[in-house]
């Protein structure tokens, strides 16, 4: 019989002892084994000494990693026989490949960003609100079988709501409402704040950083006006007095107290920083009461299905009751963050997302490029290194050990090019936000968080690692498989190893370079795309010569069952004729205009009937002398004069888009029609040279426009717009000073 | 102060019984024949290991020997550390043991 073990058990052993200090193990049980045979112990018994002391020891070793004992307790990297004398290496083969490096780093850090900036921004747009079961917090609405449009409920809805739900823990409600805050320290400013029952809080599991929040008792009628503020706005108005509680504010000149200060990590409904307790109203008549949104945190054992088919029960009932307001009516309950706050229209972000995604589908393949040309590197690497890798394993480093020596290298280098990737996420997504708050003019709810989130870096780290992690096991795999002799030999031999030819490394570069820079080119894309929706160019129009202001009257002083339409007209005319008095009799204003809109807000969209055929146009109201205003004098015709004030005002204006494409036959002359084509923004020039101060660089839905949504602007190429003599009350004011 | 475990403490003993010579095959064989119990390799490894972890002994791996299928021993020596340990645990064990051990002894022979 042969001295040894013999294969079957040799390789038995091998198989059954794992860990890093396998091999000083498998030696101890062949020289033991020897030994056993050198001092004449018989073959077989030798052979099943050894046999038990390999079972012995892979259970013991076995043991000591599932305590995590081995090599103390090693979790994380150790788990993989990772150490962190390997992450030093890895560290320090970036310094020593610093192409390799560079490359890896631009590549995933451009893919990165681009291929996961989707999800993190739908991660963002379905998030729910930030408190204990918060996905448990439905929106309870109508939604119009005509329309389909939201139909928000009454306070009367409220009431047989509450007495009919039984889904539903609490209802609560809240809405807008936008009233001049005066402090006392300086001068009365808008805010936008809520009013809300005093439940909400409740629901929320809010708690104040000052004095209490709006109880039961602040919202019954006749009871003293009290408010509580955001901590933003009491430091901005208040100088985060800690007195403050207690101290009376002006809320649209009515004397409120405060009686709490939130912290200002709470923004509800949106991101709100003044509430006001919403006064129990009776349920009155249908169809009566303010509307305003309904929520509430369902019961336990109720879901959002069960909730919906109780609130489609109790429409019913309402719809053979009262059929004028409510037949046509379908319910529906929906998450709160889906609710469409801000003016956005309903549920548009949470539309956005199927639309981001398939936008981005082409980035995420790249991003995969990306990763699988960072593999490529790293393959290329530890494919060159394969006699050095030969030689430790012949110097008794196991399989594992050198499997996990490449790994941590690859994995430091996919940690770096991850880290630089998500960094210039973090500044895409800030960038995305600057963006939507320029373009909405509102920022968004206080629970979205667009920052770059665990998820997403796990996601990009998990990304790097496996592209990285597979590029590098399998070469170490076959270097200290079959190809260990060949490595050792090519030792011995004095060579450096496999190299790459000219032509093979300008492949590998050319390949990397073209996938970075389509990856590049993707992000390019993308930014016109998104650039397109979201961004919009700079005015044409010398924004710093102008101030803009809107007058709107206070929801409370006005209440819709108190004050007529008529009335309110009546005294927004005459707040707007003061107030432009005013500032014409100030020296330091050279100009003051009225307008319905201004250039880049929205207008009211109307359809005209030429003998063209029926066109869609951007509809606004100006006051005398605006376009003399803004410097763009009429080009052809006649500006509006007082006496288009009068009678049944049917005099317009319109623009040059609107005179070519709807009224071909339009008297325009040849001249102004060349100014006009001459002029660079030729979309924005009019007939009466009304500038679009804001343009986007993308086609939008059919529709023409001149002063208002840009969009339709540049759509047709051909905008067309009615500028009508402004008689209404209501309008925005813009102020030029001199 | 390092504690040190019962077989912790054996083991140290014997890496530093064997001096230079101070690997797997040997400090088993001298565990063995010291205390008359068998003891797996994976055992020696596993408390080597942790030992090695708290800075109580240091390795170094040597030359690979033919009986050893090409696989080189990794050998062990006690450091300062260690050493301190292990004297602290044996004084531990003397000052507690003390003078009873004579009565330790009659007790045992009793029971026997």
């Amino acid at each position: 019989m042969r001295p040894g073990p013999g294969r079957f058990l040799r390789r038995l052993a091998s198989l059954l002892v794992r860990g890093p200090d396998a091999p000083f193990v498998l030696g101890d049980l062949e020289e033991t084994l020897s030994r056993d045979l050198a001092r004449g112990v018989w073959p077989r018994r030798a052979r099943w000494r050894y046999l038990r002391n390999a079972v012995a020891s892979a259970s013991r070793l076995a043991r000591a990693r599932a305590r995590g004992s081995w090599r103390g307790r090693r979790r994380g990297f150790g788990a993989l026989g990772v150490s962190w004398l390997d992450v030093k290496l890895g560290l320090r083969m970036l310094v020593k490949a610093p192409l390799l490096t560079a490359v890896s780093i631009v590549s995933l850090g451009v893919g990165i960003p681009v291929g996961l900036a989707p999800g993190q921004i739908i991660d963002a747009l379905e998030t729910t609100l930030p408190v204990e079961g918060g996905d448990r917090i439905e929106i309870l609405r109508y939604r119009s079988v005509e329309t389909s449009g939201v139909v928000l409920p009454t306070s009367y809805d409220l009431g047989v709501w509450r007495e009919a739900l039984g889904s539903f823990e609490t209802l609560a409600a809240v809405r807008l409402v936008e009233h001049n805050v005066d402090s006392g320290n300086d001068a009365a400013a808008p805010v936008v704040g809520a009013e809300l029952t005093p439940s909400t809080f409740g629901i929320l599991e809010a708690r104040p950083l000052l004095g209490r929040m709006l109880d039961g008792g602040d919202a019954v009628p006749g009871a003293p006006p009290v408010v509580v503020l955001g901590e933003d706005l009491w430091r901005a108005r208040m100088a985060g007095d800690s007195g403050a509680v207690g101290r009376t504010v002006r809320i649209s000149g009515e004397p409120h107290t405060v009686v709490g200060i939130m912290p200002s990590d709470f923004g509800f409904p949106v991101r709100q920083q003044m509430w006001l307790p919403l006064e129990a109203l009776p349920a009155s008549e249908p169809g009566d009461g303010i509307r305003m949104q309904v929520f509430g945190r369902l019961a336990e054992g109720a879901t959002r299905e069960i909730a919906e088919g109780e609130l489609a029960t109790v429409l019913r009932r309402l719809g053979a009751e009262l059929p004028e307001t409510h037949r046509l009516l379908v319910a529906e309950v929906a998450p709160f963050t889906a609710a469409g706050w801000m003016g956005q229209p309903e549920g548009s972000l949470r539309g956005a997302t199927t639309g981001i995604w398939l936008m981005q589908m082409p980035s995420l393949l790249l991003l995969m490029v990306a990763c699988v040309n960072v593999g490529l590197l790293v393959f290329a690497r530890a494919a060159t290194r394969s006699e050095e890798l030969a030689v430790r394993t012949a110097l008794g480093a196991s399989r594992g050990r050198i499997v996990a020596q490449v790994l941590a290298e690859a994995l430091v280098l996919a940690v770096v090019s991850a880290g630089a990737g998500l960094l210039l996420l973090h500044l895409i997504t800030t960038r995305y936000i600057e963006t939507v708050v320029s373009v909405l003019g509102a920022y968004p709810p206080y629970y979205m968080d667009f920052g770059v989130t665990w998820q997403t870096v796990l996601r990009a780290l998990l990304l790097a690692a496996l592209s990285a992690a597979a590029a590098a096991v399998l070469p170490a795999l076959r270097v200290t498989g079959k190809g260990l002799r060949l490595g050792l030999q090519r030792a011995g031999a004095g060579s450096r190893g496999i190299r790459f030819g000219r032509m093979s490394t300008a492949l590998v570069v050319a390949d990397i370079a073209l996938a970075v820079a389509v990856v590049g080119l993707a992000v390019g894309v993308g930014n016109r795309v998104g650039g397109a929706v979201l961004r919009t160019a700079e005015p044409q129009l010398a924004v710093e010569e102008y101030l803009a202001a809107r007058i709107r009257l206070p929801v409370s002083v006005a209440p819709f069952d108190v004050e007529s339409a008529a009335a309110r007209e009546a005294r927004m005319a005459r707040i707007e004729r003061e107030l432009v008095e005013r500032l014409e009799a100030d020296p330091r204003v050279r100009g003051v205009a009225v307008a319905s809109s201004l250039p880049g807000m929205s207008y009211s969209r109307r359809h005209v009937e030429t003998g063209t055929g029926v066109h869609p146009i951007d509809q606004g109201w100006v006051g005398l002398g605006f376009f003399e205003g803004l410097g763009r004098p009429v080009l052809a015709g006649r500006d509006f004069g007082p006496e288009d004030l009068e009678g049944d005002r049917r005099s317009v204006i319109v623009n040059v888009a609107f005179a070519e494409q709807v009224l071909p036959t339009s008297r325009m002359d040849r001249s102004s029609r060349r100014q006009a084509r001459k002029s660079a923004d030729r979309v924005s020039v009019t007939v009466v040279r009304v500038s679009t101060f804001r343009i986007r660089t993308m086609p939008s839905p059919p529709g023409y426009g001149i002063l208002g949504n840009a969009a339709s602007l540049i759509t047709s190429n051909a905008p067309a717009a009615i500028a009508m003599p402004n008689a209404r009350a209501s309008a925005p004011t813009t102020v030029m000073p001199g | 102060m390092e504690s040190l475990g019962a077989f912790e403490q054996l083991v140290l003993f014997c890496v530093l019984r064997l001096g230079d010579e101070a690997y797997g095959v040997p400090i088993r064989e001298t565990l063995e024949e010291r205390t008359g119990k068998t003891f797996s390799a994976g055992a020696i490894y596993t408390a080597l290991a942790r030992l090695e972890e708290r800075g109580l002994v240091s390795s170094w791996v040597g030359e690979p020997t033919p009986g050893r299928a090409g696989r080189p021993p990794k050998y062990y020596r006690v450091e300062p550390a260690g050493a301190r340990a292990l004297l602290a645990a044996y004084e531990t064990l003397q000052s507690v043991a003390g003078d009873v051990v004579p009565e330790l002894a009659d007790l045992a022979r009793e029971e026997g």
